[in-house]
């Protein structure tokens, strides 16, 4: 019995030893510049890019051209799926282009929202492009555009409609100022998948 | 044999204790491994090279991001060349590449922009501004070749082999176009 005994005290000793690793192990961790898809830089990244999207898309025109890509008589964005905003697809527009361009090529998912506010008050806060939940390690860039009363609709195929926006039945934003019609604030949500 | 302690057990139990050690001398050293540092520097000088070339260099610091057209093409044509004095009215000054954007000699960068200007294609290509037309054109597209076409390229090649290198992206918009401005640093 003696000999068996000499056997288990080593067992245990090397159990010991494995359960101080293990524990030691706990003070360890990835760091934020740890090489994975979370990585500190890569979302510094992501950022920038959506910030530069959206900084060429308003030197175009093309930010205040999208909000108002509205399809008045069917109360939708044009081309977009039937729960309100764009899924698969992105609008026809070169912010749509942009996006597409810078995004979705390099394997990076994104959200667009427009932030608005309502007649009452409060901040409506409605999808135009929705790709699913963040992922704890999504960034954000956002950029303010102006509608004033004088904007008109804009058509399928980018020319502009006859209809104001002040006279749009379905829009999807209430006139909220004298001259102006409504401040948007376009938020890109963007994280890699 | 009368401690009742055979040969057997005893080789079971010092392989045990043995096979642990040598887990544990050769696992442990691994678990520092997050915390070696790297390329720490070469990460914060390609965000601020970057930064400062899409928000402050070549474009104006009250339209960040929309690049000048003028500016950029001179940097770019005067990127590799004899020093010479920046324009007055560009936001960058300097003599040399390494002078504009305030690098140290042991400072590597180089600056490449891309992009998609032929319709129909969803690729990025390396772009030149072809001085012919007073256009951004693709350099695989053959129109890039004549003598006052200006390559959108500048600094030295990256290195090959071991050498870790930081990539940054911007995306900025010249002339009318939205292009990604890769800067690798080493």
């Amino acid at each position: 019995m003696r000999g068996q005994a000499h056997t288990l005290e080593a067992i245990i000793a090397g159990l010991l030893l494995l359960a101080a690793v293990g524990f030691s192990m706990q003070m360890t961790a990835v760091t934020p510049l740890s090489a994975s898809t979370s990585s500190q830089h890569i979302e510094n990244q992501q950022q920038a890019t959506a910030q530069g999207v959206l900084a060429a898309a308003a030197d175009a025109g093309s930010l205040e051209r999208t909000i108002l890509y509205w399809h008045n008589e069917s109360g939708n964005f044009h081309d977009a799926s039937d729960v309100g905003y764009y899924t698969s697809s992105v609008p026809d527009t070169r912010f749509g282009a942009m996006l597409d361009r810078s995004f979705d090529s390099a394997g990076v998912a994104y959200n667009v929202y427009l932030v608005f506010p309502s007649e009452s008050g409060d901040i409506i806060r409605k999808r135009l492009i929705y790709r699913g939940v963040p992922s704890d390690n999504a960034v954000t860039a956002s950029r303010t555009v102006t509608i004033t009363d004088q904007n008109r609709l804009i058509d399928a195929d980018g020319g502009y409609n006859a209809t104001r926006v002040t006279n749009a039945s379905t829009f999807y934003a209430d006139d909220v100022g004298s001259s102006v019609f409504t401040v948007v604030r376009v938020e890109v949500v963007a994280w890699r998948v | 044999m009368e401690r009742g302690q055979t040969t057997i057990d005893f080789v079971l139990g010092v392989s045990v204790f043995i096979g642990i050690i040598i887990f544990i001398f050769a696992f442990v050293p691994g678990i520092l491994q997050p915390f070696a540092a790297t390329v720490q520097e070469e990460t914060v000088l390609g965000n601020r090279v970057a930064d400062g070339l899409s928000d402050d260099r070549l474009a104006s610091p009250g339209e960040p991001g929309v690049l000048d057209r003028t500016c950029t093409v001179w940097f770019f044509d005067n990127a590799g060349g004899p020093s010479e004095a920046s324009p007055s009215d560009c936001e960058f000054e300097g003599t040399t590449f390494q002078d504009r954007l305030g690098l140290a000699d042991r400072q590597r960068v180089n600056v490449t922009v891309v992009g998609n200007v032929s319709t129909g294609g969803g690729s990025f290509d390396a772009l030149c501004w072809d001085g012919g037309t007073d256009a951004l054109a693709e350099v695989n597209s053959g129109s890039c070749g004549d003598g006052n076409d200006v390559r959108l390229a500048a600094g030295p090649t990256p290195p090959e082999g071991t050498t870790g290198t930081v990539t940054t992206v911007r995306v900025a918009t010249l002339a009318g176009e939205d292009v990604t401005m890769y800067v690798e640093a080493w």
